[in-house]
């Protein structure tokens, strides 16, 4: 038992997918608010902490809201990063509260690693809005 | 105390003396004794005391007495009446019947094993000539009721039975039963009779009975595969009623494979093999060579197998066998496939970018997001729906939908019910048995079912000392109903296409889906309609089978060892088979609703009613004189047989109903209405001479005329002679040094013809086909329809027989009192006359060459079997134990055919039969330095095999790169072509595998220690080459069909990328391997994959309860699994496709092959 333990440990540390991923900051909303209301425009910004696995070929960063998903005309607002005093920053379009109670806006990533190894990105943060 | 003793010992005295000197005078003449009692109650004043209806007090008597005493009188008067008196105190005398000495009593014993003197379990006692048995228990004990004269009749397996006389002076006995030898003593079945196995010299294997019975498997078909060296049983499918093919040493003609298969007798009766319940077998006997099989004629060319059912015997008391199984069935292979959308969408994208500029989809960067943020929903997020409905009302599918879950169980019960019944006296013996047998098929929505029934009433009378009747009676009937459209392989094979993950099976308002515009330009149609066909649940089929066999037989003991048998048997067979199909409704829009029109014959209802008829005479006479050391047999007789088919289709459309499957529903037009028949009577003459010198020296002679209905007067006759001969070394007197420990070495060489007539019903005759009356009316004027009829090209009228000639050397060996044995044959048969095109004709002739008996072919083969059986004590127990192994190959040359330019097109003189020409591949291209260099010596735009990668103008990226597979310039002329197809130039193609089976082997250990049993049975192909062909989607996955829909989650670490250069696929890119055009179409070196394998068949643990011995003499669980495990070489690049299932075909669709779990009980009572 204690020898399956051991292992299990072991292999409970590594990650699965066997490249280092990058690191975020948490989400910052703009303008910040304890309560928003319905029909107010927020402003995302996520740092990029440490840029991870040098073997990454290709990276695709975007917002998204917990409502778009219903929403045929609504989708996954794109974004390249911009560097700015050498921090690498997303910042998303401005994005309108259409949905009234407990939302949450992410921020999502697809990272391609060699040999079709894809990793996500998916970092969320939760909002109040009220009507 | 004392006082109370002396006055009852006086009163005991004195009416003893009372009666002693009592006087009687009696005069009565026919006078009942009833009536004379009261005389002598009056004389003597003693009273009588009996029952009323006690047998002979109206019986007469006449006597005359004078001053007799009371005991005398007594005497004289119940003389012969069987009816005893008793002087009792009172002055009463008792009457009562007299003990019969010849009346049965209680007989008890004890039964041992005579070398070990430990108790044997679950022997048969019975009671000869009656139907009295029991059976000992846990220590060797019965009781039996049985009368002194009779005779005890114990049995059990493995023991030589004993009889004993049961005499007036015990009632207990103690019998020490002796181990069976029937490793010599043992009988074959053969050709109309049985010989003892060690006289046989003729290529003949036996198959072990506990090999089969009992296995969860639907049929005996199943239960034989692997059984023994030289009987290949393919499986067609892994599904309820899958067909099969089988072959005895490998293919005996190149023609009609499916017709030309070896004879299956059961009890002498043509049956097929899937239609006999394995639990009824008693021994199955193969017939390998023509020597042992020429007896049977016509038909036993490509082998016999002999079933020998069970039977009741005499002095059996009745005994009820009960074998209940339950358990489930789950697929052999991994079906572990991508199921996220986001995978199935990118992979066939990427797939159909590198083929042409268009992706597969038409989804954006902004779908591929919605994917990937569903990438690990198992089911559907409220905040990410799957589907979602756009403003025009169509649906986007953001799915991770499993369709192999939608499509097919996993799990799936089946249940198997046996009971039979047996017995028998000196007059009749019995068997009785019944099976139903049911399982779910593995088709989840609308499931498939499958339900059998079959029994079998077997009864033998001797109606006369010389005169024996027997009447054999079978029935088998099955039901198959299941979806989709007229076969159910229909669903897997088209069942996955566009069927993609991405893709859910409804849309949110519950509609089916199956065309939208994410796929294929809008074209995909999702599971080409299969899923919303079953869903919509009205798409019907059935298939129904009927079997019944009655065969009448009698047997006359003529004069001492000469009989003569004679029998009829008569086999009607029905299959119904009956379709329908409907118009099905989808939805590619909210509110909208279309029907799906290109199913097969959609909005109809099809119904085909088939009825095959048998009747099968066979007379012949047995004479089995002997003298001296010389044994003979003669057989001799006459077989005869009427075959007649004829069935009935039709179709008719528009159906005013979808729940109701007949034709007074259906309204339209009638598109089908035909009807077959079909004819074919063959007579047959044969004899066979059996002679062995003191079991020294063997002889066999058989010899039999055919004639077959099949060709034309004057060439329907054909002559087939067998022979063969043995010699058993082991029994001449200079063997005697070594004979304790080498009991058995017999030599074996047998030569024989058979004849095949396995061709048309009536090739010989040219024919007119009407067809075209119906179905291809045509008009000359655009109104008045013309009818026609074809006449169909000459044949040629001389068409015959082919013969095979098999040359058979065996040798049998036995060691150590034949714990250790071995059989071993190599064999030639040689097939002449094949059906094939003959001479070519000039073109002036105008038709296609008649067919000729013009082809040869030579078939060269070994078979190798080992047994090694024993028993040791331990833990005061026997544990007996066995291990047996098999192995065989063969290779089949054509040694004559008319194709003189050698085209390998078809068949040519010098052919490996199997063998496979393809391309060789030396690797990928591992970078655009190798690519450059190949392209200066190769021309790729000529070369047939890369017509795809160069040809494809817009493609993304035309033209050989990196990744792409490296054909080999093997003649060294700059281009990758196949020649001109022959084999002096082949182009750059060589020999590069076998798709026969090589090696086929078995492995079988099984041991038996305290009521606990384990036998493991394995079974295997050692080589047998594959090239997964065009349509093998499976394998391929989107190198086939980029909307291929089942692919291993893993397939992408088998595909080439710069990352990856080692890779076993090469650069990703749709199409390439359908067409052989293509660079992965084409067999070649690199995709062409060894499908042999090992296979656990059968595992089985088994345990008898010593404690029910009472009730249940025989009372077994146990635990028996089929399929249990397989390891096969293509296992390292496909886990989703059964080995079995290649074999079967080039593009490994079939229903999926299934391992079973079950449970069980057998009890015997």
């Amino acid at each position: 038992m204690i020898l399956f333990l051991s292992v299990w440990a072991l292999c409970a540390c590594t990650h699965e997918s066997g490249v280092t991923l990058p690191t975020f900051s948490d989400i910052r909303i703009s303008p910040a608010q304890e309560v928003y209301h319905k029909g107010d425009s927020v402003v995302c910004t996520i740092d990029m902490l440490t840029p991870g696995d040098a073997s990454l070929k290709q990276a695709t960063y975007w917002f998204y809201t917990s409502w778009w998903g219903s929403d045929a005309n609504l989708t996954a607002d794109f974004q390249t990063p911009d560097t700015i005093e050498g921090v690498v920053r997303f910042t998303s379009s401005k994005i309108e509260l259409a949905k009234e109670g407990d939302v949450r806006i992410y921020f999502w990533g697809r990272l391609e690693y060699p040999n079709w190894n894809f990793q996500p990105v998916q970092i969320p943060v939760s909002l109040k809005v009220e009507p | 105390m004392k006082r109370i003793f002396l006055t009852t010992w006086l009163i005991v005295l004195s009416a003893v003396t009372i009666a002693l000197y009592a006087q009687v005078t009696l005069d009565v003449h026919d006078e009942a004794i009833r009536t004379v009692l009261p005389r002598i109650e009056q004389q003597t004043g003693w009273h009588f005391f009996y029952n009323s209806s006690l047998e002979g007090l109206d019986k007469t008597v006449t006597v005359k007495l004078q001053n007799v005493t009371l005991e005398q009188a007594l005497s004289r008067i119940l003389s012969g009446t069987g009816i005893d008196y008793k002087l009792t105190e009172n002055n009463v005398i008792v009457l009562t019947a007299k003990p019969n000495p010849n009346a049965p009593r209680s007989i008890n014993g004890v039964v041992l094993d005579k070398a070990t003197n430990e108790p044997v379990i679950g022997a048969s006692v019975a009671v000869r000539g009656t139907t009295i048995g029991t059976v000992t228990d846990f220590d060797g004990r019965f009781a039996i009721d049985a009368a002194t004269g009779q005779y005890l009749q114990v049995s059990y397996l493995g023991y030589e039975t004993y009889e004993l006389r049961i005499t007036a002076a015990s009632d207990s006995y103690r019998i020490a039963l002796s181990e069976s030898t029937a490793q010599l003593d043992e009988v074959v079945v053969v050709g109309y009779g049985a010989q003892k196995k060690v006289n046989l010299t003729g290529a003949v294997s036996v198959v072990n009975q506990k090999d089969i019975v009992g296995r969860p498997t639907p049929n005996m078909a199943t239960a034989l595969q692997g059984a023994d060296p030289s009987l290949n049983i393919t499986m067609s499918a892994g599904g309820p009623g899958a067909d099969y093919s089988y072959n005895i040493r490998g293919l005996a003609s190149i023609n009609n494979s499916s017709t030309t298969k070896p004879l299956v007798l059961v009890d002498g009766v043509e049956m097929e093999l899937a239609r006999v319940n394995s639990n009824d077998i008693e021994s199955v006997s193969i017939l390998k060579d023509a020597s042992a099989s020429a007896i049977y004629g016509s038909k036993a060319a490509a082998g016999v197998i002999l079933v020998t059912t069970k039977s009741g015997k005499e002095g059996l008391a009745p005994q009820v066998t009960i074998d209940a199984k339950a358990g489930w069935k789950s697929p052999t292979t991994d079906h572990d496939f991508i199921t996220q959308g986001f995978w199935s969408a990118y992979i066939s994208d990427i797939f159909m970018l590198q083929h042409t500029k268009t992706a597969m989809t038409t989804y954006t960067d902004a779908d591929y997001a919605e994917l990937w943020m569903r990438l690990n929903d198992r089911t559907e997020n409220p905040e990410r729906p799957w589907v979602v409905t756009q403003n025009d009302g169509s649906y986007k599918y953001y799915a991770n939908f499993d369709w192999y879950n939608h499509y097919y169980k996993t799990i799936r019960p089946m249940q198997d019910y046996n009971i039979s019944l047996k017995g028998g006296n000196e007059r009749i013996n019995y068997f009785v048995s019944g099976r139903y047998y049911t399982e779910d098929g593995m088709i989840r929505i609308d499931n498939d079912k499958w339900h059998q029934f079959s029994t079998r009433a077997k009864v033998n009378i001797n109606v006369k000392p010389w005169m024996h009747y027997g009447v054999n009676f079978s029935f088998f009937s099955s039901r198959y109903t299941y979806p989709g459209t007229t076969s159910s392989r229909e669903i897997f094979r088209v069942g996955s296409l566009h069927a993609m993950a991405y893709i859910p099976a409804t849309n949110p308002d519950g509609s089916y889906v199956y065309l939208n515009p994410w796929i294929y330009s809008g074209q995909g149609t999702v599971g080409d309609g299969m899923s919303a066909l079953l869903l919509n649940g009205k798409h019907k089929n059935t298939n129904l089978n009927r079997e019944m066999v009655i065969q009448n037989s009698l047997t006359f003991d003529l004069y001492k060892n000469l009989t003569l048998n004679a029998d009829y048997s008569f086999t009607w067979r029905m299959k119904e088979i009956s379709n329908r199909s409907v118009k099905v409704p989808y939805s590619a829009k909210e509110g909208t609703t279309d029907l799906i029109e290109n199913f097969r014959s959609v909005d109809s209802y099809h119904q085909q009613l088939a009825r095959y008829q048998t009747h099968n005479y066979n007379v012949y006479l047995r004479w089995t004189p002997t003298w001296d050391k010389h044994h003979m047999t003669l057989t001799a007789g006459y077989n005869g047989e009427m075959y007649r088919y004829h069935s009935l289709s039709s179709e008719r459309m528009d159906l005013m109903t979808e729940d109701l499957s007949s034709f007074n529903f259906a309204k339209g037009e009638v598109t089908d209405l035909s009807e077959s028949i079909k004819t074919v009577a063959t007579n047959g003459f044969f004899a066979r001479v059996n002679y062995d010198w003191a079991g020294r020296y063997l002889l066999e002679v058989s010899v039999r005329a055919d004639a077959s209905s099949r060709f034309a007067p004057g060439y329907r006759w054909a002559v087939t002679p067998g022979g063969s001969v043995g010699w058993r070394m082991s029994e001449e007197p200079f063997w005697e040094p070594i004979h304790e420990y080498w009991d058995n070495a017999k030599l074996r060489l047998s030569i024989g013809q058979l004849a095949n007539q396995m061709t048309g019903y009536y090739d010989y005759i040219q024919s007119v086909n009407a067809d075209g009356m119906f179905t291809q009316s045509i008009t000359l004027d655009g109104t008045t329809v013309l009818s026609y009829a074809t006449e169909a090209d000459p044949n040629a009228g001389t068409l015959t027989w082919e013969k095979m000639t098999t040359y058979d050397l065996g040798l049998d060996l036995g060691f150590l009192s034949n714990r250790l044995s071995f059989t071993g044959d190599l064999y030639i048969r040689n097939t002449e006359g094949m059906l094939n095109t003959g001479t070519a004709l000039p073109s002036v002739y105008g038709a296609t060459d008649p067919k000729q008996n013009s082809a040869n072919m030579s078939t060269k083969g070994w078979e190798l079997s080992v047994t090694w059986r024993d028993k040791h004590r331990l833990a005061g127990k026997d544990f007996k134990y066995e291990i047996s192994g098999g192995v065989g190959n063969y290779k089949t040359v054509i040694t004559k055919y008319n194709n003189p330019e050698k085209l390998l097109s078809t068949y040519y003189e010098g052919q490996v039969l199997g063998e496979l020409w393809g391309y060789e591949i030396d690797g990928l291209f591992r970078n655009q330095e190798e690519v450059d260099d190949y392209l200066t010596r190769v021309d790729p735009v000529n070369s047939m095999v890369y017509t795809d990668i160069v040809g494809v103008l817009d493609s993304k990226a035309p033209g050989l790169h990196p990744g792409d597979v490296r054909y080999v310039d093997l003649n060294g002329d700059g281009v990758i072509t196949s020649g001109n197809n022959t084999v002096n130039n082949p182009g750059d193609r060589k020999i590069i595998g076998n798709t026969l089976p090589q090696y086929n082997y078995n492995f079988h250990v099984s041991a038996e220690w305290y009521g606990v049993d384990v036998s493991v049975y394995f079974q295997g192909i050692g080589k047998r080459d594959w090239y997964p062909m065009t349509e093998a989607t499976t394998f391929w996955g989107p190198y086939s069909r980029p909307y291929q829909g089942f692919m291993a989650k893993d397939f992408m670490n088998l595909v080439w990328s710069e990352d990856n250069p080692d890779a076993y696929f090469p650069r990703y890119r749709a199409y390439e391997a359908l067409g052989s055009a293509n660079s992965l179409g084409p067999a070649n070196s690199r995709y062409m994959l060894n499908v042999g394998y090992i296979r656990l068949k059968n595992l089985s643990v088994g345990y008898t309860l010593p404690c029910w011995k009472k009730v249940f003499p025989d009372f077994r669980i146990y635990f028996s699994a089929e399929n249990l495990w397989y390891w096969s070489p293509l296992k390292k690049y496909c886990r989703s496709i059964d080995p079995e299932s290649a074999i079967v075909s080039s593009q490994a669709i079939t229903y999926g092959f299934a391992r079973s779990f079950t449970f069980g009980i057998t009890a015997t009572f």
